[in-house]
């Protein structure tokens, strides 16, 4: 970023307005916070501290009124189809071995195992990590510069810099449309660059605020609870865990499921007299989708509100080595040979046109292979009833499409009650049997497979808040998840 | 009179129900539970357990059954490990001495049924679409054929969601009407067995 007076001479630059470090419309990227300190007050500290009279510091954490006028201008809010495909980018470009669970309960501290599991897992760099759709962590950089000022508040000379790590977690919530983050400094993170004496008497002393924001418009997203005011020397001392929440609007929301998306960030300062901000420094912005969805369950528990990360690859994962074998050993093969699946494309001794096309299969870092896109039965029942015809003609030949599959489809029936008909895509996705594009696979399995894959399917669903098919939304911006076998 | 349960409406997409003329407390023990007590807070219970996958750690299921109109009702919620009502050789011994037993159950890829009767599964449906497989006994293949399961469904049906439809399926086959009170709290039951 440019820095506030980075290659101009010192003294005569206009300081950089405070807040200004994003241009309307674009995400608020990382930044370094810049604070002035007039002259003769830092003489004054100086002093102090050679008195042996240290500056009264608070002690406690100071909470901060949130103050609108802090808030930089506003990101313009990004139309849901953009939302959606910066999120598939983003997603890929930062894949890393995430995965499923349940949306932990919120508390006033952090999920401890959650945490842990968090941060000992693989990230990245400032992105952090994306632990599941519900839950992310990053260690972020800070770095603050102090300049001295004249009486017009020209910064006329760096005192020094300080650094340290903001460690930061944050828990989606599935009840409501919200996250909580929470946040400390890295104990023992802190550096000093003033000099030896600032570093040992003036630097630790400065108070550091730190809070949240939501990047786009109050009509969109707004965040709670002021600053956290702490001298560095505490900061760098203390494990507490200060918390805040970010809400975004239903009203915002899009289509049936009130689809929203919006940026949250870290911001951090130093206002504290004699202290002013003159650019406050800012973690890298990360992306949220919440919706109200009224079709995720558990048991009699519903879950009809929710904001996950969306920068994530939501995947289902199916194990060979498992009491679902069979289904996963038939979507192993559709992905990887859909040629030698049925059914065929033509019948036996045919030259088929073409290759079997046969979608889902996770690509970590190709935002734009072909996906699957859940329906439900009481949304989509005419997909999902043609996707049930569609098996049942290629799997037992029956059915009004059995004379469509009568040279193509399975050879040997499934056997039940021993034996299911599996089927890839699944009959739950847009992309099933009735598909007029893709291609689909069947297989006779055993019903405890069948029976096993089906409730890990429903799961991840609901753990990663898999959004339903949405005809008034563009296919970009529409959910989607691949399968993974393992 | 009541309306036929819609159990996606009230579970959402994943459960599973085992109807069956065998009491309560044997029908338990044959399904595997080790010890069945009142739970006055059964759905609950059941709905910790989803939140936390617990049966894929250790590897049971909490069931939980009532008696209605003088046959038992037992409901799954728990899917991660297989459906304990749906297993063939299970459901025939509950149809044993001349019998009839049933289980429906839903997953996101399909709503269906299937029928025990006389110690052995003899045919089974889709709710979905009405196809019907196997071999019923005369009794029963009437009692489905009379509220309109033939092929690709009939009228009766087309208006019932797929959930309903399984739940009217059950009732032809058992005579037991399933409406949305049958499967509030006043449950008993237990977690089954251990399985592989």
């Amino acid at each position: 970023m440019a820095l506030l007076v980075a290659g101009q001479t010192p003294g005569s630059a206009a300081p950089r307005e405070p807040g200004s470090g994003s241009v309307a419309g674009e995400v608020p990227v990382a930044t370094k916070a810049v604070v002035g300190i007039p002259q003769d007050q830092l003489d004054q500290l100086r002093a102090k501290a050679k008195d042996g009279k240290q500056a009264t510091r608070p002690e406690q954490p100071q909470a901060a009124g949130r103050q609108p006028s802090d808030k930089p201008e506003p990101v313009t809010t990004v139309p849901l189809a953009e939302s959606a495909r910066q999120a598939r980018v983003s997603a890929a470009q930062h894949a890393v071995d995430t995965g499923t669970a349940a949306a932990a309960p919120i508390g006033n501290r952090p999920d401890a195992a959650l945490l842990d599991a968090c941060f000992k897992g693989s990230s990245n760099g400032e992105f952090g990590r994306i632990h599941n759709r519900f839950t992310h962590c990053v260690r972020a950089s800070m770095e603050v510069e102090y300049w001295s000022v004249n009486q017009q508040g020209v910064p006329i000379r760096k005192e020094g810099v300080t650094k340290a790590t903001l460690e930061i977690f944050t828990q989606g919530d599935d009840t409501q449309r919200r996250v909580r983050s929470f946040a400390r400094v890295q104990r023992d993170s802190v550096d000093y660059d003033w000099g030896w004496f600032d570093n040992l008497f003036v630097a630790p002393n400065v108070p550091l605020s730190i809070m949240n924001q939501c990047a786009q418009g109050s009509d969109v997203c707004f965040a709670n609870d002021g600053a956290a005011t702490m001298p560095w020397i505490v900061w760098d001392n203390s494990d507490f865990w200060f918390h805040w929440d970010v809400y975004n609007r239903e009203e915002s929301g899009a289509a049936r499921d009130k689809v929203s998306y919006n940026h949250w960030y870290f911001e951090y300062f130093t206002d504290f007299p004699p202290y002013k901000t003159l650019q406050r420094g800012r973690t890298e912005a990360r992306q949220l989708r919440c919706d109200s969805a009224t079709y995720f369950n558990f048991g009699s528990t519903r879950y009809p509100k929710a904001c996950v990360f969306s920068e994530v690859t939501s995947r289902l994962t199916y194990h060979l080595d498992s009491d679902h074998r069979s289904v996963a050993l038939h979507i192993f093969g559709a992905q990887t040979r859909p040629n030698e699946t049925y059914p065929l494309l033509v019948p036996p001794g045919t030259p088929a046109p073409r290759d079997k096309r046969i979608p889902g299969e996770f690509q970590p870092t190709n935002p734009n292979a072909p996906s699957l896109h859940r329906i439900t039965s009481v949304l989509q029942p005419g997909e999902t009833k043609a996707n049930e015809e569609h098996k049942q003609g290629a799997c037992y030949k029956e059915g009004p499409y059995a004379a469509e599959y009568l040279d193509t489809g399975l050879p040997v029936r499934p056997n039940p009650p021993a034996e299911q008909c599996d089927e890839y895509p699944f009959a739950s996705t847009l992309e099933g049997a009735a598909n007029p594009f893709w291609d689909f696979s069947v297989r006779a399995v055993p019903q405890r497979d069948n029976s096993v894959a089906g409730g890990l399917l429903i799961t991840h669903y609901v753990q990663d808040r898999v959004l339903a098919w949405d005809q008034d939304l563009a296919e970009v911006a529409n959910d989607r998840f691949y399968v993974e076998i393992r | 009179m009541p309306e036929l349960v819609d159990l996606t409406n009230v579970f959402g997409e994943s459960w599973c129900v085992t109807v069956t003329d065998m009491p309560l407390d044997a029908a338990l023990e044959f399904m595997g539970v080790v010890e069945s007590v009142v739970r006055p807070n059964g759905l609950a219970e059941v709905t910790g357990r989803l939140v936390a996958s617990s049966s894929r750690a250790d590897r049971q299921t909490l069931l939980l059954g009532k008696e209605t109109a003088g046959w038992t009702v037992v409901l799954e919620l728990e899917g991660l490990i297989g459906w304990v009502g749906e297993e063939p050789g299970l459901l025939g011994d509950l149809s044993a001495g001349g019998g009839t037993a049933c289980t429906m159950r839903s997953s996101p890829n399909e709503v269906a049924v299937i029928f025990a009767e006389d110690g052995e599964v003899t045919s089974g449906l889709n709710a979905v679409n009405g196809w019907r497989w196997g071999t019923p006994s005369p009794r029963l293949a009437a009692a489905l054929d009379a509220v309109g399961f033939t092929e690709g469904a009939a009228a009766e049906t087309e208006a019932l969601s797929f959930a309903q439809c399984a739940a009217l399926a059950v009732q032809a086959a058992t005579g037991v009407e399933l409406h949305a009170d049958t499967f509030q709290d006043g449950w008993s039951g237990g977690l089954t067995e251990p399985r592989s």
